[in-house]
């Protein structure tokens, strides 16, 4: 009998294959994630004033403080599931408008890593994405003030005087220039309603854009949504697509989304032209680039394998699309990325194993 | 059946890279910077004399017996056990059972033969070679057959001795014979070595295993990165028959299943070295051991292996006699303070730490890395998985690492063997990307060969099962045949007795005929002795 | 131009209705699916159930549960009988039944025997005096021999199952525990890191 433990134990301080390692862990990605983010959230700062800075820090401040909290009473350590949280958080400080309370991402924080994440065993194993479960339920709660966006006129034109009095009064602020966010979006929807679909180019292009310096009277796709958002999500662009290029992300979600968004664009048109204004207020208007980029993307709930993830974008693309157009939400990113969620099992599972099985009973009728 | 699921190989032969798989840097560099090196004698060679399969070879020599340089030392009947002959002239001091690690985490006990070498030990059997050109099919069949020579895939996963294979390849008529010469792990050289300095003899020795095999094309694969040995054996090839594919620079390219799904653009599933899908592949190694033994006569007694690593003065590769202990290798390389190094076999990705550096160098040795201080990664704590999906996106296999990891640890086996877990090559490039440095390998590992024991134990579970249902319905059967013949036995006998013969009857006649006698008797009595008698019996009656 | 904002309960409303309409949906086919497979699979369950039980029983059919054979077992388990009850299983297949009858892992029961290593069978040929005894004992026909000729056990048929010890009228019978196989040397480590299985599970 041997004993296969002992012999040369000491000095062997390696035990197990693979004795070589990537080097990437999970701080590495998080690392990449963080920068990637900072254009565009430093654009945001910049259009949207102190709130937005306001609303990270407490996301993430309190969402690293709550998932503390919820570990030590479950007795779990966490290391590296906290550098996922973090991105998590800042998506949702991201997503919640600068003006709003101080209640609304205190909430949201609570609600995104108990709900959102421990209920369900934490660290890769919650199906829906967190930050957007806290989003959906910031939005029924708060629906006002969530909707509400400020002016985008910058952080060097920005009242101070009025911080105190948006800290501490829970206080919906009814600025809304139809220029950014979601606003848009809904401006867009109320002429659907009141026009035809033929209407629809010329009630994009009528939008105002009083701040931005460029006129709709060009009407490239761009200036409909306001010069702000433009710069803002090309910010996001710009780090999601570094993202893809250091693999830090896989780019079948986001492209696949931003595809199909295009496609049911040009279904619009009966591709007949290039729906530009139309393209640009879905690209820019809103959160899109965001969620595609670091939603989609995210670990846990997404599809993870090559063929999932293209299926995953798809669904995801045309269902913002679907209720955009047609439902009576403004923005349907966060339903659609829940919807999304729930197909992705299903989307790995059958592009995954089905390929597995065909494998498997070849060898078997080989043998 | 074989031939109906046979791809039909494309006229030409490409290999392009396998979805998924990783890029590691190269550090071949270390050991191919000088030439094979012969290797100085150690003092005693330790030959394990199992080298595949479940069978020993019997010794044919004794202990204290000295022979020359190519002896036959112990051979067997049965092909599947491979012949071992004298790597150099000696002594045979000991026959003993010792652990030799056959494959990564797993050791077995091995009867081993040691020889203590003459100086010089050079004093060898006089051979002679022969033209394959002039040899027919069958008799150089039986030539390698008889060279004890085993073909490895590399990191022993699948080690076959050469004579199996070519029955095995006759058998289905191959088609194509694939040299594989591909290296993918960073620090493993010897494919790449032998290609450089042994182009000739590997081409020679592919053309006499395709006349041995029957097949009808030939090609040599060898990674595109190697430069040197690749134009070695492109000029070496000039005007051959032989085709030379070059495999991307890919971990794991190596492997003989992708290898051989990738030539016959089909599944990637490797049962017997590809000879189920109409290829036979073989190693380099067994290439230039099957020209050693055709053109000089020459058993395999020695193998090309890598001794590299940062904690090696010299890295390079040997041309070593099997049994040669580790450590003198090492020695020779001027490894530094061995005692506190981990020497790593096989692989850096896939391979297995030394248990023992006194084990002795055998054929499916493809080389060691002894690593210094930091050059390997130290294994780290292992975190939760984050699902980040990097195991599948690299995963060679059409599988979910991260899904198996999960089924093993709940021990699930059923899931298990539906999420194929049994096509898992156990490449290591799923923990080799893990962000959470989750020992994905080291579970599969273990899992597949749970697996496998469970596999074997339903079969004979259900074997014993079968056995018993057959006892049982014998059983039931001859008590059937017993109670038949019982009855039928009854049946004779009663039919014997039926003619006017019963016991019962019988008896009641005898006794109607004794009452009748004495009731006669009672009636001559009265009347022979009169009145006094009669009163008497009357009072008795 | 004014920018139409709709009324909040109307959008409250929707923002409610449409994911949790969706998920509720998924929820309930989910849910049917699942149920109605199984009551697919609860149709003749019982047989079904007697299988599963049969194929984890390790199928020795030494009868030392109390009954002949191991499908006989197999139908008391699914009847109700303890599930501890099989030494040549051991630990791993009372596992294995808990698991499937989703039941608690007991120890084995020592009434029947205790777990052994795996054994076969081998009879001292020279003393076996030819009396058949053995052969009518064993359960998978395992043994070969005629009427006063010497018996012999063909060790890859024997299940180890014991029952031709007692019989043998003079005990040339004995069980040789059955050598490791060096070719399947278990892993070191087996067992993945401790901590893991408290934290993934
Ligand atoms: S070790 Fe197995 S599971 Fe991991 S990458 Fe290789 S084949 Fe895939
Ligand atoms: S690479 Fe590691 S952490 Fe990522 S999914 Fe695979 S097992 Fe989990
Ligand atoms: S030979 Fe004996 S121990 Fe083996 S199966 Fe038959 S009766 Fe049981």
């Amino acid at each position: 009998m041997i004993d296969a433990n002992t012999a040369n134990a000491e000095s062997s301080r390696v035990t197990h294959s693979p004795f070589l390692h990537s080097g990437y862990n999970s701080e590495r990605w998080s690392q990449q994630q963080m920068v990637a983010l900072l254009p565009g959230a430093l654009l945001s700062l910049w259009f949207f004033g102190p709130g937005v800075a306001i609303n990270i820090a407490i996301t993430v401040v309190l969402g690293l403080l709550t998932a503390r909290a919820l570990n030590g009473m479950a007795r779990q350590t966490s290391k590296g599931a906290d550098t996922n949280l973090i991105i998590m958080a800042i998506v949702l400080g991201l997503a919640i408008p600068p003006g709003a309370s101080i209640l609304i991402p205190v909430v949201g924080t609570v609600v995104m890593v108990a709900l959102g994440k421990q209920l369900w065993g934490g660290t890769g194993q919650y199906p829906f994405h967190p930050a957007m479960v806290a989003y959906l339920a910031l939005l029924l709660l708060f629906s006002d003030q969530m909707l509400a966006w400020p002016e985008a006129n910058g952080l060097l034109q920005f009242d101070w005087s009025t911080l105190a009095n948006k800290v501490l009064l829970p206080n919906p602020v009814p600025l809304v220039d139809g220029l950014s966010q979601a606003t848009p979006l809904l401006d867009l929807q109320a002429q659907l309603d009141s026009s035809a679909p033929q209407d629809l180019l010329a009630a994009t292009s009528n939008l105002n854009t009083a701040t931005g310096n460029l006129n709709t009277a060009t009407g490239t796709f761009y200036t409909a949504a306001g010069l702000p958002m433009l710069l803002i999500n090309l910010g996001f662009l710009s780090g999601g697509l570094y993202l893809c290029y250091t693999r830090a992300i896989a780019w079948q979600a986001p492209v696949a989304a931003l595809a199909s968004i295009l496609f049911c664009c040009l279904l619009s048109t009966g591709f007949l032209s290039l729906p530009g204004e139309l393209l640009g207020l879905h690209l820019f208007a809103g959160h899109l680039l965001l969620v595609t980029f670091w939603v989609t993307t995210e670990l846990s709930s997404s599809a993870k394998t090559a063929r999932g993830r293209l299926l995953f974008g798809v669904i995801f693309g045309c269902v913002v699309y679907f209720i955009r157009q047609s439902g009576a939400v403004p923005d349907g990113l966060a339903s659609a990325i829940i919807i999304a969620n729930l197909a992705a099992p299903l989307l790995d599972h059958r592009s995954r194993v089905a390929s597995a099985t065909a494998a498997a009973q070849a060898a078997a009728e080989d043998t | 059946m074989l031939f109906g699921r046979r791809h039909s190989i494309p006229n030409k032969l490409r290999l392009s890279k396998v979805t998924g798989g990783i890029q590691i840097p190269s550090r071949k560099e270390l050991s191919l910077r000088s030439r094979i090196m012969p290797t100085p004698l150690p003092a005693q060679l330790i030959i394990p004399l199992q080298q595949v399969g479940a069978d020993s070879a019997i010794p044919v020599v004794a202990v204290g017996d000295t022979v020359r340089k190519y002896a036959l030392l112990a051979g067997s009947e049965s092909d599947a056990v491979v012949p071992v002959f004298a790597p150099a002239s000696g002594t045979v001091i000991a026959l003993h059972q010792q652990h030799i690690t056959v494959a990564a985490n797993r050791q077995a006990s091995i009867e081993c033969l040691v020889l203590q070498t003459d100086t010089g030990g050079d004093e060898s059997l006089a051979l002679s070679g022969h033209d394959y050109r002039q040899l027919s099919p069958e008799d150089l069949c039986s030539l390698l057959a008889s060279a004890g020579i085993i073909d490895t895939e590399t990191a022993s996963k699948d080690t076959q001795s050469l004579a199996t294979l070519l029955t095995e390849a006759r058998k289905t008529n191959v088609e194509l014979l694939v040299i594989n010469g591909i290296e993918s792990d960073p620090y493993m050289s010897s494919e790449a070595a032998i290609a450089r300095e042994y182009a000739e003899a590997v081409i020679q020795g592919a053309a006499i295993l395709q006349v041995a095999t029957g097949a009808t094309r030939c090609a040599i694969a060898i990674s595109a990165n190697q430069q040197e040995s690749r134009a070695a054996l492109q000029s070496a090839l000039s005007g051959s028959s032989i085709e030379l594919i070059a495999a991307p620079d890919q971990y794991p390219a190596h492997d003989l299943g992708l290898v051989i799904g990738g030539l016959t653009r089909s599944t990637p599933a490797t049962v017997n070295h590809g000879v189920n899908q109409g290829v036979l592949g073989l190693a380099m190694h067994t290439a230039l051991a099957a020209s050693e033994r055709i053109s000089n006569g020459k058993p395999c007694t020695s193998r090309i292996t890598t001794i590299t690593g940062m904690a090696t003065q010299t890295p390079k590769n040997f041309c070593v006699p099997l049994g040669t202990p580790v450590k003198h290798l090492l020695a020779l390389c001027g490894a530094r303070d061995i005692a506190a190094t981990t020497v790593v076999s096989q692989s850096a990705l896939n391979g297995y730490a030394m248990q023992s550096l006194d084990e002795p160098i055998a054929q499916w040795h493809a080389g060691f890395i002894a690593s210094a201080e930091d050059e390997l990664a130290n294994p780290q704590e292992p975190e939760p998985c984050i699902q980040c999906g990097h195991c599948i996106t690299v995963c060679p296999r059409p599988l979910q690492p991260n899904q198996l990891l999960a089924l093993t640890i709940k021990r699930d086996w059923q899931q298990l063997q539906q999420s194929g877990l049994a096509d898992c090559i156990e490449c290591g490039a799923c923990a080799y990307v893990c962000p959470s440095h989750l020992p994905l390998l080291q579970t599969f590992r273990a899992g597949r060969e749970e697996l496998q024991l469970r596999q074997h134990g339903m079969q004979r579970s259900n074997y014993w099962q079968q056995r018993f249902n057959a006892h049982q319905t014998r059983e039931a059967q001859e008590k059937t045949q017993q109670l038949e013949a019982q009855r039928l036995r009854k049946e004779q006998a009663n039919a014997k007795a039926e003619p006017g013969f019963s016991r019962q009857q019988a008896r009641s006649e005898i006794a109607d005929a004794v009452a009748r006698v004495k009731a006669r008797r009672l009636a001559s009595d009265k009347a022979a002795t009169g009145t006094g008698k009669s009163g008497h019996s009357g009072e008795e009656q | 131009m004014m920018p139409t904002l709709l009324p909040s309960e109307h959008i409250a409303l929707h923002l409610l209705l449409w994911p949790s309409l969706l998920m509720a949906m998924a929820w309930l086919v989910a849910t049917l699916l699942r149920s109605s497979a199984q009551q697919r699979a609860s149709a003749n369950s019982t047989t079904i159930l007697v299988e599963q039980i049969n194929a984890l029983l390790p199928q020795t059919q030494c009868g030392k549960c109390g009954h002949p054979g191991c499908l006989p077992y197999a139908k008391a388990i699914a009847a109700g009988e303890p599930i501890n009850h099989c030494p040549p299983g051991g630990p791993q297949t009372i596992n294995a039944l808990a698991q499937l009858l989703a039941d608690l892992p007991q120890p084995l029961d020592p009434a029947h025997g205790s777990h052994e290593e795996e054994r076969v069978a081998v009879i001292r040929e020279d003393e076996c005096i030819g009396c058949t005894k053995c052969i009518k004992a064993c359960p998978v026909d395992a043994i070969l021999g005629a009427g006063k000729v010497m018996h012999t056990v063909i060790a890859s048929e024997c299940t180890g199952c014991d029952l031709c010890v007692e019989p043998c009228p003079v005990d040339c019978i004995d069980m040789v525990v059955v050598s490791n196989n060096s070719a399947t040397w278990p892993l070191p480590e087996a067992e993945p890191h401790p901590r893991l299985l408290q934290e993934i599970c």
